[in-house]
């Protein structure tokens, strides 16, 4: 599996629903036993095989300084923040979902899963996601 | 043990191709904003402050011509 973008969130993003830079963005790990399917996962509750482990807490954590910037080098919007560290955590994790977190899972919309392509590990250690060149998502 | 997405290279690379673009990080990987963008992000929430204030309002429009109809 690799990146997806899920359909409800190119709706959400025309419609105002999701906000990039002032709603609440949260990143959470799973397992290489999730299946993500852009065409028919809406909500964080349809999320499967969350990581858990030493210094994780269910749900994730928010993403911090989220920002949308303008690239006019590659005529592209970029959604981008600060790297996102689990410190002194022991887990293993190859997927990372990004969602837009409500007062409920069942209302939580997801944006995006990010493939590590392969397991991640950490063990007593930070498990860092550093976020790629070209941000956390673009629109070109 | 630590695990990054990145290894080492990679996060040079990414350091060389933010900092065309105008992005900065330290070494924790923290988005440092410069005095100039920490201005446009102001100019961009106090503006985004009145936008969704007429969101409301037009919201509130949509709401009222819908129980018109029903």
């Amino acid at each position: 599996m690799s990146d997806i973008i899920f359909n409800a969130f190119k709706a959400n993003i025309m419609n105002g629903t999701i906000d990039l830079d002032t709603d609440e963005i949260y990143v959470m790990l799973t397992t290489d036993a999730f299946t993500a399917t852009a065409d028919t996962m809406e909500f964080v509750c349809e999320v499967s095989s969350e990581v858990t482990g030493t210094g994780y807490t269910a749900g994730g954590v928010i993403l911090g300084d989220a920002a949308v910037t303008v690239d006019d080098t590659d005529d592209e919007g970029v959604f981008d923040a600060t790297d996102t560290t689990w410190a002194s955590s022991t887990l293993t994790a190859r997927y990372a979902v990004i969602y837009k977190r409500t007062t409920e899972t069942a209302t939580s919309p997801l944006i995006c899963c990010i493939d590590f392509t392969e397991d991640k590990s950490s063990s007593n250690g930070d498990f860092k996601i550093a976020w790629n060149e070209e941000g956390i998502l673009n629109l070109n | 043990m630590d695990s990054s997405t990145l290894n080492p290279e990679q996060l040079k690379h990414r350091a060389i191709v933010e900092a065309k673009r105008g992005r900065v990080r330290d070494e924790n990987g923290k988005i440092v904003f410069s005095k100039e963008q920490l201005l446009q992000r102001q100019t961009h929430f106090q503006v985004k402050l009145e936008t969704y204030k007429t969101r409301i309002e037009n919201i509130k429009k949509i709401l009222k011509d819908i129980e018109g109809q029903l």
